[in-house]
């Protein structure tokens, strides 16, 4: 007679072993999908020996748990397909993926993306090699040699878009928000962590503020509370740092375009809500004021102002300074200290935000290096994109260094500020932002194919 | 007639007279061609236009005919029957003996509002079959791709690649300015036609009523 354990192991082996196959057939499927680059494919690829890897774990090991963690694996993995589903064409602006990609690599050099787009509204980048060596850690590497814990891997990301606004180009420099959050990793592994811990231990103090019975807990109940409100004060400067620092690096990287972004993307949302266990955002108010800061002291509000010469652009110049007025507006107002005044952990949090919120514009200033967006001849880069743009023309020009698609998301943005129309007799219309996008979408096809006609044109009268 | 034609107001422009309406001062009289990857796809009476990425091609539908006079079952025909597909750069694209494919030109296309242009094959690719284009005339004023009405009328099947010149566009004056009030608003992929927005159409499509 089978011992329950062995009875166990082969039903557990005969469901991992379906399932499997199931990811398998999926990613044969996959395969045969129209992608914008080879990116998704060799993703496909990885995920492949990431399957063969469990399959033979699967057969070697007799260990029921084992088993059963390979099960919970592949469940897992069985939903990361649909990354690949919503890679394809025209399922995505692909346009945007090898510059984003390009971007995304010189900050993070290993990292290789699959851009997808995804029905909730949300940006994201997912870690999926990180996520994948932290879940197999405890299992046999060999079995993953070739995949997962592959010397010649490359990071695989998966950057997600929200679908609803996948043709709107616009919006999509808030990736540069996403990626910001690896600068945001590296401010924070930088800070003097002895010296915050006992910051937030004198802010804890007696830990009457947020539990008034502590005294009369015993000690061991005691130190658990106080270790909670600790966490939480912790969870709430940490989450806080990584969303300033990663607007930072956003507003660096895009220039102004992250700004106007930044506001469309919490149009509707409340201005003052506080930090909370779901999400450690900072109040949107507060983001408007600290991304203003830094707008400011780039001097963006003189280069706006400076805009001069035809009637688009100084209409552009003056709806512009409209728009950065009425969120310095918000930003004036006081409410969001107020709230975060009210309440106890996100006072005590924010007085620890405060005091290094001064230090991160220099830090990622010095991460970014010549990422910086280009301020140089803002006004006359600006003022011809926007004379193409009038006419319908997508925002390329030959006096813009190839391959730098950053002005033509900003001339777009500001062609959709100042509700550019494209029918010569018409009102403007949401036709005309539609129109915009794919101007500017086109912008980035063509900034892409350029740089890498020169360098091929180049490469060959070099050889 | 003699002054008319040394203004180059009745012939085809050639290469000099390309290349000032190329480079004129004033954006809005410019004729815009963009991206020109290279110098050489000016020629002495044309610019060369590659064939770009995005491509429409049809396929089997559970639809009784096609309907471009109506425009409700016009767009949703559409969307049944036309997929759009890319094919990356350094990708191939076959056509099929008698197949029809809507491709685009790589280049972004502005005319100024006295220029008209003609969009022809190249001669290479009319010896292998391929017709590019059945409606050749481009308004002045119209800005976008140009769609080109890929057939390969030859009996092998025919590969094609992005980035390839495929077509070349003709130009010449018009005597007047001209406002264009066209039916493609700055298109940037291939695009199907536009029957069904022919005004008159209500006329023509509604049966008499009353005594004849």
């Amino acid at each position: 007679m089978m011992s329950p354990d062995a009875g166990d192991l082969d039903e557990v082996r005969r469901r991992g072993t379906f399932l499997l196959r199931s990811v398998e057939d999926q990613l044969l499927a996959l395969s045969a999908l129209e992608y914008p680059t080879s990116s998704p494919l060799r993703f496909i690829g990885y995920l492949k020996r990431l399957v063969e890897g469990l399959r033979k774990l699967l057969e070697a090991d007799t260990n029921p748990e084992t088993a059963k963690l390979v099960c919970r694996f592949v469940t897992d993995l069985g939903s990361h397909v649909r990354f690949l589903e919503s890679a394809s064409y025209p399922r995505v602006p692909w346009a945007v993926i090898s510059p984003m990609e390009k971007l995304i690599r010189a900050i993070v050099p290993t990292a290789e993306i699959v851009l997808r787009s995804q029905w909730s509204w949300n940006y994201r980048i997912r870690q999926m090699s990180v996520r994948y060596q932290e879940a197999l850690d405890a299992l046999p590497r060999h079995y993953f040699t070739d995949s997962v814990f592959s010397e010649n891997e490359p990071a695989w990301n998966v950057v997600s878009l929200p679908r609803i606004d996948s043709g709107n180009v616009l919006m999509h420099v808030i990736l540069g928000h996403e990626v910001g959050h690896r600068i945001a990793d590296r401010f924070l592994e930088q800070e003097d962590w002895p010296a915050i811990q006992k910051e937030i231990v004198d802010l804890v103090g007696n830990g009457k503020w947020a539990e008034p019975d502590i005294d009369n807990l015993n000690p061991l109940r005691a130190m658990v509370v106080k270790n909670r409100v600790f966490k939480r004060i912790d969870n709430i400067r940490v989450g806080g740092i990584q969303e300033l620092v990663s607007d930072i690096v956003g507003l660096q990287l895009f220039g102004p375009s992250l700004l106007f972004a930044l506001r469309e993307s919490s149009i509707d949302d409340a201005l003052d809500g506080l930090p909370a266990a779901d999400s450690y955002h900072p109040p949107w108010r507060y983001r408007y004021r600290s991304v203003l800061k830094e707008f400011t002291r780039q001097g963006y509000t003189e280069l706006f102002g400076s805009l001069t010469g035809s009637r688009i652009v100084e209409r552009v110049r003056d709806r512009c300074a409209e728009h950065i007025a009425r969120l310095a507006a918000f930003a004036r107002e006081q409410s969001d200290l107020v709230a975060i005044q009210e309440d106890e952990y996100t006072k005590r949090a924010y007085a620890l935000i405060d005091a290094v919120a001064g230090a991160m514009p220099a830090f990622v200033e010095r991460e970014l290096g010549a990422l910086v967006f280009d301020r140089s001849d803002f006004k006359a880069k600006l003022e011809e994109l926007l004379g193409l743009l009038e006419l319908g023309i997508p925002p390329i020009s030959k006096a813009l260094p190839r391959g730098d698609f950053r002005y033509a998301i900003l001339a777009g943005w500001c062609g959709r500020i100042a509700q550019l129309s494209f029918d010569p007799d018409g009102e403007w219309g949401v036709e005309d932002d539609i129109t915009l996008h794919r101007l500017v979408h086109k912008a980035l096809e063509y900034a892409n194919v350029t740089e890498e006609y020169d360098a091929w044109r180049r490469g060959r009268e070099g050889g | 007639m003699a002054a008319r034609a040394r203004r180059g107001l009745d012939f085809v422009l050639g290469r000099e007279a390309i290349l000032r309406a190329l480079n004129e001062a004033r954006l809005d009289r410019r004729l815009i061609v963009t991206p020109l990857l290279s110098e050489t796809q000016i020629g002495e009476v044309s610019v060369d236009l590659r064939l770009g990425t995005e491509f429409v091609t049809t396929r089997r539908a559970n639809i009784p005919a096609v309907e471009p006079l109506k425009k409700d079952e016009a767009e949703v025909q559409t969307l049944k029957w036309q997929e759009l597909f890319l094919v990356p750069r350094g990708k191939k694209l076959v056509l099929h003996p008698g197949e029809l494919i809507l491709g685009g030109s790589f280049e972004y296309v502005r005319l100024p509002p006295d220029l008209g242009a003609y969009v022809t094959s190249r001669s290479s690719w009319g010896r292998l079959g391929l017709v590019i284009a059945t409606a050749t005339a481009i308004a002045p004023g119209y800005r976008g791709i140009i769609t080109l009405e890929l057939t390969n009328v030859g009996n092998a099947p025919l590969v094609l690649s992005p980035g390839v010149r495929i077509a070349q566009m003709l130009f010449h004056h018009i005597g007047e300015d001209v406002v264009y009030r066209g039916r493609y608003r700055c298109p940037t992929i291939p695009e199907m036609g536009k029957i069904h927005a022919d005004e008159e159409l209500g006329f023509w499509l509604t049966e008499r009523e009353g005594p004849r």
